[in-house]
């Protein structure tokens, strides 16, 4: 299983920086990092806290990738 | 988010500690007696007032910036450093129950008394069944 996701690029058309996303979210800035280099996945609270920073769906900010299928 | 109340405690806390440490070293160069409590009490005091002066001067700083407060409390909720401490926690958990169970037949092996064994084996036990518990208790409610 593999969950891609487009923090990064959301958060830099939005031009905030990843403090400001880590306050905004109150979570911490580690954990931004985290997320966008795909080390860490979000609980689907978090997902939805994120999607509905941006004002989207959690399908927009995250990517589920099943392994083995074409 | 500025706490006053919980600064000025602990920071009453942390002056109790300091005059804890001070009574400890002073009974330690004038003990009041010679037997039982009045030798160890010296170093309980010591340890006790260190511990508390540490801990609350360091809550006490915590409490007294906000912007501090609320960097800490976010880094004490984050989601991912709670499940980094999870998995930490559970890995020294199994740690500690081979470390444990090494101490058990070492110390059976040097005959160093039935009641010791005995305890260390009921801690083990206890552990082994306070883990069952929480599995039921968290299959419920999970």
């Amino acid at each position: 299983m593999r969950l891609k996701n487009r923090l990064e690029a959301l958060r830099k058309e939005h031009g905030i920086k990843q403090e400001a996303l880590a306050d905004a979210l109150a979570v911490s800035r580690q954990t931004i990092s985290s997320l966008e280099s795909g080390r860490y996945n979000p609980s689907i609270t978090l997902a939805f806290k994120i999607a509905r920073h941006f004002g989207l769906s959690i399908e927009d900010v995250f990517i589920y990738e099943e392994e083995g299928l074409l | 988010m500025k706490n006053p109340n919980s600064t000025k405690t602990y920071a009453a806390f942390a002056v109790l500690g300091f005059i804890l440490f001070c009574a400890g070293v002073a009974f330690q160069i004038w003990p009041l007696g010679t037997e039982g409590i009045f030798v160890t009490s010296p170093s309980m005091l010591i340890g006790v007032g260190c511990g508390l002066m540490g801990g609350m001067t360091g809550a006490a700083i915590k409490y007294r910036d906000p912007a501090i407060y609320k960097k800490m409390k976010i880094e004490q909720k984050d989601e991912r450093n709670e499940l980094i401490r999870n998995k930490a926690k559970a890995r020294v958990y199994d740690m500690m129950l081979i470390a444990q169970c090494a101490v058990i037949m070492i110390f059976a092996l040097l005959n160093v008394g039935a009641a010791i064994v005995l305890v260390l084996t009921a801690v083990f036990v206890f552990f082994f069944l306070a883990q069952l518990y929480f599995i039921g208790r968290y299959n419920k409610e999970l």
